[in-house]
């Protein structure tokens, strides 16, 4: 169920407010919104619900058995079990059909049968996002960063809530259960809620009024690269960038709304990305819960820059190398992640991630890469990849937009303009929303802003950052 | 305080919007389909080009229906005229789906009595998944003709209609049109002087020609985009041939016979070089045969005359030069058609 679908926003967003806000009573909020992101997450498929919960149950317990252990080999083995089971999980699912397509073309090359297969496997929605979350809570305990939660209950929900379930925020359970559990025992509040609404109507309005436009001008050429022209090759890699963004610090800016409605908040996920000076400073304002959990679980265990340059070198590379590869199973996420790594090491060893007086230029760089990075992010596989770049860089395919669609084509310009705009000149919605004030006409124009986006709705276009 | 009326504020706007909306939508009634029509639109303005053909229909008497979807028009009016001896309408709509050439039949039955014949070009698109346009499910003249319940959309898809830009955007085209006095392309015989096609291909005068090397280019480009349409859109998730659509067309057929009108199926062939493309996915190329083997069982009955030219030479040829792009082909290749099957008809009469 997305949230820009008719079922959320007219059926189970207002039957599960109704009931959290008027009908249940405090002491069984907290269940009762248990149950209400179980049915969210069983809407796409009840069958793997039991692994979401299975997966809460074991770190939860495993968590406990840390906490009780004073033994610290056996809480090594604990923790050491906790990832691997998650991992395991993930891997599986995501990444096995992956790694045997591969070992089956190296057997080819060598001459040797191929591995038999499993068929289809189905990834489980959001099973990038809430291992994280639920692995992140073993390792805290086992670093005696916190006590292990003695109530089951207030962790499930933290995990399971069901505005950040499916895409994040990662939200880490140190900022959330205790709120979860606060909230509660709260009534509705009237501000939060306020706030709640600006976000939602904001990240409604980028996903629909300008990453899909984008989107349904850019896709059919993507697919028919080979007959692009250069100048449609880069409309492309520039649309995909802008309607990358809108996409997801849309969904998260509705996510946040949705947490702020139901009185929790979740941190900041998007710092303005397209404002960076460097690539290190990108990653500190792009999918900022990813880079900040990846900097506290991956580079930090690997060794982080504490044994040496080079090692601090190799451990950032790293990270970003594993990074690629945790948003899907192709060799373009693994080289996207190696080209932002590479980028991350070459800025820090010649102190290039330092604002200089030539900061303009230094944020034109960064955006070019950044843009040539999200086109090996888009490219399914190496060879539209190859042939993308061909078509943007031998500047010989022409400079004429003969393939995108005249229907949407008005449409895509507009959205890009506007983007563009919006990105480079405007304030972000964090910031917007430290400057919130209660207006009225805000919140007329609100209304009329979520009435114009009900009314682009109706085209099935899941937000890019589920098929992670 | 300030809180609760921001939200109060919100709400209220929302509501008057909403409402404003559909007042503005009934006031314009652009598709002819809203909940209370506050005003009769001049069918000169209006957007349902179904109900328009309707109307025309209606008015104009004409021995043979037309019916198809944009492959059917290069099929002149002024050619099936001339090779069957005939009166024809052009009733065909760009993707038109099986309702809504059921539909149109269904009205030339109703009110014309000089109904001789229905020329029925097929395509394959049409037995996959079937919707019933939304210009038929909720215009109250167009979908009494539907008999059946089964593939109706329900109210919420009713709602999302009614709330979509496309309404919107509709009701300021009849606007538009109103302010600057607007005269409909379509001809009393439903013909048009604008083609559906966009393409910028140029194909030859002749039904055995060889299309030149630089329009073999655009044409490429041109298939590699069908292609594109066709595999990710409109022929995705073909599990079946649909039911309701091969029970509309054997209804066409059943409700001609009862009136001796005779039923000519044209299944409408592709460029090869689309038609290897789209057929090397195996389900479409099982569906397609399926597809073929239904309409050629419609053979056999009485009345009914099924011409298949999907192994045709312009069909099998890939340096025909009649293709507009792998789906359309030029009005001489439908000429040719239609002489072959004038031909054997007169034959089979002789």
């Amino acid at each position: 169920m997305l949230f820009t679908s008719y079922e959320f926003l007219f059926l189970f967003f207002p039957l599960v407010f109704f009931f959290y806000f008027v009908v249940v009573p405090k002491p069984l909020k907290l269940y009762f919104i248990l149950a209400a992101s179980c049915l969210f997450y069983g809407f796409w498929s009840f069958k793997f619900l039991p692994l979401l919960l299975g997966t809460i149950f074991t770190d939860f317990h495993l968590g406990r058995m840390i906490g009780q252990s004073t033994n610290e080999k056996k809480k090594k083995q604990l923790v050491v079990f906790s990832v691997v089971l998650n991992l395991t999980f993930l891997g599986f699912f995501k990444y096995f059909n992956f790694f045997l397509d591969n070992a089956n073309s190296l057997l080819s090359l060598l001459g040797q049968s191929h591995l038999a297969g499993l068929g289809e496997i189905i990834l489980p929605l959001g099973i990038s996002f809430y291992t994280f979350q639920s692995m992140s809570y073993t390792i805290d305990v086992y670093r005696s960063k916190f006590k292990p939660y003695d109530d089951f209950f207030p962790f499930a929900a933290y995990v399971t809530f069901f505005p950040h379930l499916i895409a994040g925020p990662i939200v880490r359970h140190s900022e959330m259960v205790n709120q979860l559990s606060e909230s509660t025992k709260k009534s509705f509040n009237v501000e939060l809620a306020s706030r709640g609404l600006v976000y939602f109507v904001i990240g409604l309005c980028k996903k629909i009024l300008i990453a899909d436009n984008i989107a349904a001008s850019i896709n059919p050429v993507i697919n028919m690269m080979s007959i692009a022209t250069t100048l449609e090759s880069w409309a492309c890699a520039i649309g995909y960038t802008f309607q990358l963004y809108f996409d997801f610090s849309g969904y998260t800016d509705m996510a946040i709304g949705l947490g702020l409605i139901f009185g929790v908040r979740f941190p900041q996920n998007f710092n303005s990305p397209y404002k960076s000076f460097s690539i290190t400073d990108f990653w500190r304002r792009w999918h900022m819960t990813l880079s900040f959990w990846l900097r506290d679980y991956l580079y930090i265990s690997l060794g982080g820059n504490r044994l040496g340059v080079t090692r601090t070198y190799l451990n950032l590379f790293l990270t970003m190398l594993l990074g690629g590869l945790w948003h899907g199973a192709s060799w373009t996420y693994v080289l996207w992640g190696a080209f932002h790594g590479g980028l991350l090491v070459i800025e820090k060893r010649f102190n290039l991630d330092k604002k200089t007086s030539f900061v303009f230029f230094q944020s034109c760089l960064t955006f070019f890469l950044v843009v040539i990075g999200w086109v090996m992010f888009r490219a399914e596989h190496l060879d539209l990849l190859l042939v993308w770049f061909n078509k943007m860089f031998s500047l010989e395919g022409g400079w004429k937009l003969l393939h995108f669609s005249a229907r949407t084509r008005d449409r895509f310009a507009i959205a890009l303009v506007v983007g563009m705009a919006l990105v480079w000149f405007c304030k972000n919605t964090t910031e917007l929303d430290l400057k919130f004030k209660a207006f009225k006409p805000l919140a007329a124009l609100l209304a009329i802003a979520f009435f114009i986006g009900i009314l682009f709705l109706g085209s099935d276009s899941p937000f890019l950052y589920f098929q992670f | 305080m300030k809180y609760k009326s921001f939200i109060g504020t919100f709400f209220f706007t929302l509501i008057l919007t909403v409402l404003g909306h559909v007042f503005f939508i009934s006031l314009i009634d652009p598709q002819q389909t809203a909940p209370l029509s506050l005003s009769k639109s001049h069918e000169n303005y209006h957007d349902n080009f179904l109900l328009k053909k309707v109307k025309l229909i209606e008015r104009f008497p004409f021995e043979t229906l037309i019916l198809g979807s944009s492959t059917s028009e290069a099929f002149l009016v002024s050619e099936v005229n001339h090779h069957f001896k005939t009166q024809s309408f052009h009733a065909s709509i760009g993707g038109g789906s099986t309702v809504a050439r059921y539909t149109l039949f269904k009205k030339a039955l109703k009110s014309n009595n000089s109904l001789k014949r229905v020329i029925y070009i097929a395509d394959f698109f049409e037995m996959n998944k079937l919707s019933v346009p939304d210009l038929i499910a909720f215009n109250n003249e167009l979908k009494m003709e539907i008999d059946t319940q089964d593939f109706m959309p329900h109210m919420g898809h009713y709602l999302k209609y009614l709330f979509s830009h496309q309404m919107l955007e509709s009701a300021f085209l009849v606007m538009k049109r109103k302010r600057k006095n607007y005269h409909s392309p379509l001809l009393v015989d439903g013909s048009t002087g604008q083609s559906m096609i966009l393409s910028t291909v140029e194909t030859l005068a002749s039904f055995n020609s060889k299309i030149s090397s630089h329009n073999r280019i655009k044409l490429n480009e041109e298939i590699l985009e069908n292609y594109g349409t066709y595999s990710n859109n409109v022929l995705a998730g073909f599990e079946e041939l649909n039911i309701h659509a091969k029970n509309l067309v054997e209804s066409l057929v059943s409700e001609s016979q009862k009136k001796s009108i005779e039923v000519i199926f044209i299944l409408a062939p592709y460029h090869e070089s689309f038609r290897k493309k789209l057929l090397s996915n195996p389900k479409l190329s099982k569906r397609y045969l399926e597809w073929i083997t239904f309409f050629e069982s419609l053979n056999s009955q009485s009345g009914v005359f099924v011409y298949n030219p999907t192994t045709s030479n312009i069909a099998i040829d890939p340096d025909s030069g009649v293709w507009r792009d792998g789906i359309h082909f030029n009005q001489f290749a439908a000429t040719y058609f239609l002489k072959e099957i004038a031909e054997n008809r007169r034959l089979n009469h002789e």
